[in-house]
């Protein structure tokens, strides 16, 4: 009987996408004061960083630890781009998405011939590469000063001036790139690279052609954080090297862990975990300010005990919560 | 040509908005005289510069003990900790402007804070008070609601090189920076000043702060250059671990200039012998005679067995500032204009600020080390040849 039913899309995968969309559009009518507003902004653009990393790691099974390079790297694209060759913020945004994939590609054509610990160990080295680059290159980046006076996002002619427009607009794109995201990790695409990422072997033995499809994981993974990257900048009105060091790396992947790899909704929900604990935890109190920076390492042993797979690793979901939202069929007796 | 007269649709429209807007102003509470002044000090509390915010806040609270003997309003501040780091800074300026709790901000410490937050800062029209950020852009990107303590860095960069060209007749520098935005920023205008000073950089070397601790192979970088001044822009950690190793490889007896983040007592210790005799130009003195800085100096020795840094007594003379100013009538929306107009005596000396926000005719305290003790020289900073500069 179970062979001949149909599947039918959940409808729970089929609509809450949208619904959650049309809650968060509604945010900034309902939160008060502009603080939280920005909070979850900064949430979004985290969380398009971690959909980089997840296409990586998540789908494509290969750990790195260099993607605040690609993040800065797409900051200063596009801040560069607008302020020095007076391009339009969206080319620029486009073109910093364009130069992270073609690096990211780059990138992985050296690091193929590592793995496991040792890609991590170039990937590190990638993000110091890129850190001594910017804060060295004076004339480019003016180094450790930082840019100062960025632009705010600038669609034609219309400026994101106030919270709540640049809140909409990372809004949409957040919206967009997750959901094209989601088309080609759903799609063959992503199914060949979970495949490699399970057994390389077996795909190769399969005729995938293993090598292409790492380098495209490494070129998409990398262009989204790039185009991430984008928008922080914007958004920040200000990059300097400082904020693309290691420890934002280290920051991104914790979110994608803490998340669940390989999961689009784990994506969110681990940016915005890793960026509202320790926002909940800002106080004026000495003893609050002392312990806040080791809340979230705390938060993510407690998690490698008791749900090693991250809060939305699909294998890890409590069955329960599976069969509340339709993921899973009831049990027949 | 035919002249308009009469009331026309706009200009009705404008005095409508107008009276409106002068109605919101009238309605809203003056400032009035008891209430408190509420400040938001914002500093790393957490990080590699954790050690600025501590003495942020031990400023903070040695200014709250003179402030309570003063008399007038009182004064609360919370801190907001920005972990040094630009993103926190923009979320904490962000968190600070829409509680609305606060009538003024003191802070950020690290330039790249301060740049990050201001945006936002200017957007809510909160004033700002600066002490320690030097970066030339703090003041120069536009922002008329901050003022700042410390002297630019283009400024002290010059200063430092006429003291090690005129005072002390050395043409031969050799520059060791911390790669840092302060450290940079000192670097690359000490590299103007020297040109115009008639003197020669023979050497330069960067290092990564808080990374780098072997200073050996710039030791003798600088040796082989015949360098007769070493210029240090950097902090009291890597500035005595430079002496020291210099000392261990035989290089001894070069005059050595460097800004007040090197007065630090650990500076003569990690030195080991080596910083006896240099020269630190500090932006206020802590030695000088004047009854408040050595009431403040002694006071603070005894609550916190340190000597306070400068960003200790910069905090502390900005609440001051505030607190006076604020009991005198000013409001939030009037306080960065009366500091304009203003004219303070404070633990780091007296201040006057020019309409950019900069303090103005500020000077160099020449201070030294004495018998493995920092002590004030009095002397002054011979400024010929800076004219070409200004």
């Amino acid at each position: 009987m179970a062979m001949t039913e149909t599947f039918r899309t959940p409808f729970t995968v089929k609509f809450g996408p949208w619904l959650f969309l049309i809650l968060m559009a509604c945010l900034p009518l309902v939160l008060p004061g502009r603080f939280w507003l920005h909070i979850f902004s900064l949430t979004m653009i985290y969380a398009i960083f971690v959909l980089g990393q997840n296409v990586v790691t998540g789908w494509a099974g290969m750990l790195t630890l260099g993607q605040a390079a690609f993040v800065g790297m797409g900051a200063y694209a596009s801040v560069l781009l607008t302020m020095q060759a007076g391009l339009s913020w969206p080319l620029a945004f486009l073109a910093s998405g364009v130069i992270c994939a073609a690096c990211g590609a780059a990138l992985a054509l050296p690091c193929l011939r590592v793995k496991a610990d040792f890609l991590s160990l170039v990937t590190i080295a990638f993000n110091q590469i890129f850190f001594m680059v910017a804060n060295n290159w004076m004339e480019l980046t003016r180094g450790p000063m930082g840019i100062p006076g960025v632009p705010s996002m600038q669609i034609l002619g219309w400026k994101a001036r106030s919270s709540s427009d640049q809140f909409w607009l990372i809004l949409g794109v957040a919206a967009i790139l997750f959901f094209l995201v989601a088309r080609l990790m759903h799609g063959q695409l992503g199914r060949t690279m979970k495949m490699i990422r399970d057994d390389e072997v077996a795909a190769g033995a399969l005729g995938v052609n293993v090598t292409g499809y790492k380098v495209l994981a490494f070129a998409i993974g990398c262009g989204v954080c790039g185009l991430g990257g984008s928008l922080y900048g914007h958004y920040m009105r200000f990059v300097s090297p400082d904020m693309f060091k290691l420890e934002e790396s280290l920051l991104i992947m914790q979110m994608a862990i803490l998340g669940g790899l390989a999961s689009m909704p784990g994506c969110a929900l681990g940016a915005f975990l890793m960026i509202m604990i320790p926002e909940a935890l800002r106080s004026s109190e000495p003893w609050l300010i002392t312990i806040r920076p080791g809340v979230a390492g705390a938060t993510l042993v407690a998690l490698m005990i008791w749900r090693p797979n991250g809060l939305l690793g699909f294998g890890q979901m409590p069955r329960s919560i599976r069969r509340l939202l339709r993921l899973e069929k009831e049990a027949r007796p | 040509m035919t002249q308009k007269t009469g009331i026309t649709r706009r200009g009705a429209l404008k005095m409508g908005l107008g009276s409106v807007a002068a109605a919101g102003l009238m309605a809203r509470p003056i400032f009035a005289q008891g209430a408190p002044v509420r400040i938001a000090l914002a500093a790393p509390m957490t990080g590699d510069s954790a050690s600025m915010g501590l003495n942020a806040q031990r400023g903070a609270e040695a200014a709250m003990k003179l402030i309570e003997a003063a008399g007038g309003p009182s004064v609360t501040f919370d801190i907001f900790d920005d972990m040094g780091q630009p993103r926190e800074a923009a979320s904490v300026a962000r968190r600070i402007a829409d509680s609305g709790d606060y009538d003024l901000v003191v802070g950020h410490v690290n330039s790249s804070c301060t740049l990050a937050a201001m945006p936002i800062y200017s957007d809510y029209e909160i004033p700002v008070l600066c002490g320690s950020s030097s970066n030339s852009q703090v003041t120069e990107s536009g922002w008329d609601n901050i003022v700042r303590m410390t002297i630019r860095d283009d400024y002290g960069a010059q200063q430092y090189s006429a003291f090690a060209v005129n005072n002390l007749g050395k043409k031969k520098m050799a520059i060791l920076f911390a790669n840092d935005d302060y450290g940079r920023g000192l670097r690359d205008k000490m590299m103007v000043a020297a040109d115009a000073l008639g003197a020669e950089v023979v050497a330069e070397a960067g290092f990564t702060p808080n990374l780098d601790k072997d200073f050996s192979s710039i030791v003798s970088q600088f040796r082989n250059a015949g360098a007769e001044a070493f210029m240090l822009n950097c902090n009291y950690t890597e500035g005595g671990l430079f002496l020291g190793q210099a000392k261990s490889a035989g290089v001894e007896g070069i005059a050595t200039v460097g800004p007040d983040s090197l007065l630090y007592n650990e500076y003569i210790e990690l030195a080991q012998g080596a910083a006896e005799g240099s020269y630190i130009l500090a932006a206020y003195d802590p030695y000088a005679d004047s009854d408040t800085t050595q009431a403040f100096m002694s006071g603070f020795r005894e609550a916190y067995d340190a000597l306070p840094s400068q960003v200790a007594v910069f905090t502390s003379d900005l609440f001051i500032l505030a607190h006076q100013l604020m009991a005198a009538g000013s409001t939030p929306k009037t306080l960065i204009g009366d500091i304009k107009g203003t004219e303070f005596v404070g633990v780091g000396g007296t201040y006057h600020w020019d309409a950019k926000g900069d303090v103005k005719d500020r000077t160099f305290a020449v201070i030294t080390v004495k018998d493995g003790k920092f002590a004030s020289t009095g002397a002054a900073v011979d400024e010929t040849g800076l004219d070409a500069l200004r």
